[in-house]
This record gives structure tokens, sequence and C-alpha cells, in this order.
């Protein structure tokens, strides 16, 4: 049932993003993380009853509702998604107010909320919230694409959906911005701020360890995605971790491992366009034999990686007996 | 891409001219959540799920698909001329209007092929067993909404 209003709707924003390259001078995300969430109604961009600029930049004369589109005065955006789906924050900040104390399902005014502070001065506004959905508190700092509230139909709300907003401060008033007209999205129009691409390893061969050994591996990603791949610690640092499962705990996890499952961290900072370079041991820990183990990127506490473009890789290995004078160490 | 502009193309023919919508009360029924304020929630008024419920309703708009579901509150409203509506009433709370659709034409043999949700407005397209689309659209405030049903060219 996926439906044709949000086919058609979704339909603009895939052709855009196929299409699209371009890099947004502002690094907003979208704020759901579930890749099937499209627009039901954006921003009108004119604030004249019944004269309505849409995020296409087509002026509509009329009060209609326009799926996928815009309605009357609507100053936010709507994305239907199902109760208690989660909701991410746009972009890094500071949680400045909320409320959740309405029902879920409560039709009324504006229902439960959070408003975010952002350093350039914009505020996000998230509606619609579930009782008791909001999982930060005043003064918290966030990162994009962290998860702060579960989404309900609380306040003006005709079905479930997320109401989202950009405010900017005009002559000391909040008014709404469009971020589909404007371009906001990290990457437009914007889902996914880590993107990867594979792009070499230290060797195109299979890895060979001498059991109870330890040896240095490499691979490198090319940074496709709007955010600079951080080494730092904290929410949004990026890591090689195990896959497939994800995060499954590695027989060849190396003494300069993070955890059983988490290889390193990028060497250094990479920029969008930069190859990113990730350094790590495998330790011959399994009896001798052939083996892969399979990794992919993370961004660390939050859910935006896309791993459906990435999809892992996996380094071959061959476990061998004996001994080596000079074993190749892990770098770090 | 096209089918975007089928489906916007169809709004603007089924919506043109709402500025004749009769004027809906703008009273709230919840506090506004920045005075504070906590309200008792109060769910939407139950609707009936069959047009059985609303026996005016199809004979007074015949172009209505077969056995399509009326609200029992639901008021019957004017066409205007010329377009592609073929039913139109009031209806309490969008909301309830919007909820009680998903069942009610499940119910009545009807496929649901889309549902697209916002503040106070709503849109929920459907297939009859002919395989003909038709669309509600469902827009007011918190008091009460407009609903108007109408096929869908392709």
């Amino acid at each position: 049932m996926m439906a044709m209003l949000r086919a058609a709707s979704g339909a603009l924003l895939l052709l855009l993003l196929v299409s699209g390259t371009v890099k947004a001078a502002d690094d907003y995300t979208l704020p759901f993380h579930d890749p099937t969430v499209s627009l039901s109604y954006g921003v009108d961009r004119d604030p004249r009853s019944c004269v309505q600029a849409d995020w296409t930049g087509q002026v509509w004369l009329d009060c209609a509702a326009h799926v996928g589109r815009v309605y009357d005065n609507h100053t936010g955006m709507d994305f239907p998604m199902p109760a208690f789906s989660g909701v991410a924050v746009a972009r890094d900040g500071v949680v400045i107010d909320l409320f959740e104390g309405f029902g879920t399902w409560q039709f009324g005014a504006n229902g439960n909320y959070v408003l975010v502070g952002h350093p350039d001065g914009k505020r996000t506004l998230y509606y619609h919230l579930a009782q008791n959905g909001v999982l930060v508190g005043v003064g918290d700092q966030v990162t994009a694409g962290q998860v702060i509230a579960h989404s309900g139909c609380s306040g003006k709300c005709y079905g479930e959906h997320l109401h989202f907003e950009l405010l900017a401060q005009q002559s000391g008033r909040w008014l709404p911005a469009d971020p589909n007209w404007e371009r906001r999205w990290t990457t437009w129009p914007g889902r996914v701020p880590f993107l990867a691409t594979y792009w070499r390893e230290n060797t195109a061969a299979a890895e060979t360890v001498i059991r109870g050994q330890t040896i240095a591996h490499w691979v490198e990603f090319r940074n496709d995605g709007g955010r600079t791949w951080r080494n730092d610690i904290g929410r949004g640092r990026i890591l090689l971790g195990t896959w497939n499962p994800a995060a499954h705990a590695s027989p060849f996890r190396a003494w300069d491992w993070g955890s059983s499952w988490y290889a390193t961290n990028v060497d250094s900072a990479a920029a969008p366009g930069q190859v990113g370079r990730f350094t790590f041991g495998l330790y011959g820990g399994p009896a001798p034999g052939s083996y892969r183990e399979t990794f992919n990127l993370v961004a660390n506490s939050l859910f935006w990686f896309d791993h459906a473009h990435l999809g892992g890789f996996w380094v071959p290995i061959n476990v061998v007996s004996g001994t080596s004078p000079t074993p190749r160490a892990a770098n770090r | 891409m096209l089918r975007s502009r089928a489906v916007a193309a169809f709004l603007g023919i089924v919506l043109t001219g709402c500025g004749t919508t009769p004027a809906l009360p703008a009273r709230s029924v919840v506090p506004s959540v920045a005075s504070g304020a906590v309200s008792t929630p109060t769910p939407a008024p139950a609707l009936a799920s069959s047009s059985d419920a609303h026996p005016g309703g199809s004979p007074v708009f015949p172009g209505l698909p077969l056995g399509f579901p009326v609200p029992p509150d639901a008021a019957p409203l004017p066409l205007a001329a010329g377009r592609a509506v073929v039913g139109r009433w009031t209806v309490p709370p969008g909301s309830a209007t919007y909820r009680f659709y998903q069942q009610a034409l499940r119910g009545a043999g009807y496929s649901i092929t889309d549902l697209a949700a916002g503040d106070t407005v709503a849109s929920i397209r459907f297939a009859d067993a002919a395989g003909v689309t038709w669309q509600i659209d469902i827009a007011g405030d918190t008091e009460s909404a407009v609903l108007e049903v109408g096929p869908v060219h392709p």
C-alpha cells in the first residue's frame, strides 16, 4: 500500500535525489530516519489568504490543499508517519522548550512539541508528538540525527504525522522558513548526511595473519555525504564496525579495537568529497583457515548512515599457524 | 512526477472554490501549549461505519461510488458547478472523519491506496471494485471540516 499520493510526492523527492548532487549552504537533515516517509503538505511561502507558493515555486491562486505540495497558510512541513516513529533533530543544537502533556491522539491546539535552537540562530519545531514521547530535556545538547521524540497526533492533527518547522528571526519576530525551497538540507533534498563510497584497501588480496599475532589493515572510503567525518570522541564520530550482523563480536579483534565490534575511528577528519582512512589491527584468533570479516561505517549513536548505499565490505583473512620473525603490528 | 502533477491537478479541480466554503468556527477546544496548561484528553466523537447510518447521503449525491459510507453527522453542502466533486459535506473534526474513513472504506469493500495527513487537512485515495480511483479530501479546523469526494482522472 505504498500509496499513490505518497508515491507522487515521493517521486518528486526521488527524482531530485537522483539528479541532485547540489550541496546546500546550510546543514539540516530531514527530521526522521524512515526512508519511506514523504511529504504530505509543505510550507506556504505566501502569507496572503488563498494565494499559495509551494516549495517547487508554483503559485496556486486558490485555498485548496495540494497533496505533496502545500495548503493555505501552512507554516511547516507535514510528514505522515505512524505514531511512535522516531523524530530526529535536524541540526545540532540545544533544546529550548518542550511540552508532552497532551494525549498521543488528542485533537486540539498545538499538541506536544520540542523546540530546538541552532548555532546559526534558527530554530526548529517538532509538533504533534506522542504523549510522554519527548526523549530530551530543556537545555540538552542535541546532535543532528539524534532521535529526540516519538511522533504522534496530538494537537491540530487530522492523521498521524510530524509537523516540522524551521523558524528564522526577522525584525525580532520568529517567522517560518521553507527548508525545501531554500535547499537547506545537507544533501538535497536531504535524507542522508553520511554517505560513503568504498575507495581502496592496503591490499586487494586476502590478508594472511599468523595465529596469535596481529597485522595492520587499512581501508579508505570517500565521504559522499554532507557532513565532515569526525574522529573525536562523542556522538556522531565515524566508526568502522563489524557488520552482518551489525556489531557482532569479531574473532579478529586486535588490541587496538575499541570493543569487540568497534574496530576504529576514521584516522583523521574527512570533509565532504575527501577520502577517509580507517586503520585497524586484525588478530589471528581463530584456528588456521580461510575466513572473511565484514565491516561497515557507523555514525556513533546516530542513525544517519546510508548502509543501503554502502552495504559493507569484507576482508578475506587467512589464519596460518607458525611463527614470523617480524609480524606486522597494528599502528595504533 | 507525472503522477504528482496529476494529483495536484486533480486537487486543484476538486478544491478550487474553497473560498465559498462556509466560515468555520475558530474556537480552539484545547488551551494553547504556550500557556502551559494541560487539558483533559477528549477523544473525537465516534462515528458510525456504514452509509446506512446516513440514509440521506447517497440520494443527495447520486454520483457517489456505490455504497460510499457517509459519517452520520455529515451535512450535505451544495456542489459547485463544473467541478469534479461528486459529494460535499460539513463534518465533525477532520481527525474523526479521517479515522472513520480508514475503517469505513475497507468495511464497504474499497481498497485504500493512499493516506496523506496534515494538521487540518487530510486526503485518502481509494479504489472501487471496477478499478476506479477516488479521492476524499478533508479540510477545516479543530471544530469542523469540509469533506469532498470525487473521481481521480488519470
